[in-house]
């Protein structure tokens, strides 16, 4: 069986991180490597200080959704959902910026944490999933 | 609200945030520096020893800082980032960009050479 879960919170930062924190917690369980824990938990940061940021305008009205889906010793898939404004038009996100930039660097980031990436909106909801292929090593023994 | 702590030494002020620095503390710490560099002209030593994680706001507060601080001819050094502040600032290429001190020896020389 596919472990599978789904977690939700209020759109403001400090349920965002909260919310990324139980759910690198979970992807804890079955994980050993320590770097990759890591990489998750900045990647999914970044995804829901978007949503937080950009699709609701730091309204905290909103909702945040994170399902994490394990495929044990393959890979693993999030998924960061919300239900605001779409996605404009993705800005470039293959170069790193100006060194003094303040803002404008979490696409760029999540982008070199994950092997694939892709959006969808359907019904008002917008979804980014992030996957990331896990060698067998980096796996609890137990999974 | 975060809690900064402030020390002098070997000229430098001292200052260590706590254990994380992301969207949910950045907007505290940008008025907590605010009337830091306000009120002191030292060099300005941002220990991130114990800071065990940053996101991309906190990396931008860092930036800031240190545009801020160079453009009006003062030192802002990283005082032994940790292996995971170290490894994001390495993903978005901003390692060169700051004086960072892997050691106290560092420090002091960085310190002395203001």
């Amino acid at each position: 069986m596919k472990p599978r879960f789904r977690l939700q919170c209020r759109s403001c930062p400090k349920d965002g991180r909260k919310l990324v924190k139980a759910a690198v917690c979970l992807l804890g369980e079955y994980l050993a490597d320590e770097s990759l824990l890591h990489d998750m938990e900045l990647a999914l940061t970044e995804a829901c200080a978007n949503v937080i940021l950009h699709a609701y305008g730091l309204s905290p009205e909103g909702k945040v959704e994170i399902v994490v889906r394990l495929k044990p010793g393959r890979r693993l898939a999030l998924e960061i959902s919300d239900w605001g404004r779409p996605p404009d038009k993705l800005p470039d996100c293959e170069k790193a910026g100006p060194a003094d930039a303040e803002s404008g660097r979490g696409l760029f980031i999540i982008s070199k944490l994950v092997d694939r990436q892709s959006r969808s909106c359907c019904g008002g909801k917008n979804t980014l999933v992030l996957e990331k292929d896990v060698p067998e090593q980096a796996w609890k023994p137990s999974c | 609200m975060e809690t900064l702590l402030l020390s002098f030494k070997n000229g430098g002020l001292h200052v260590t945030p706590g254990r994380e620095i992301t969207i949910d503390e950045v907007s505290e710490l940008k008025k907590s520096f605010e009337s830091i560099l306000t009120e002191h002209q030292a060099p300005l030593v941002l220990d991130l020893s114990g800071v065990g994680f940053i996101d991309s706001s906190g990396i931008g507060l860092l930036a800031a800082l240190n545009t801020r601080m160079k453009n009006a001819g003062r030192l802002l050094v990283l005082r032994k980032p940790s292996p995971n502040v170290r490894k994001t600032l390495e993903l978005v290429q901003l390692l060169p960009y700051f004086e960072i001190a892997d050691s106290d020896e560092e420090l002091i020389g960085l310190l002395q050479n203001v």
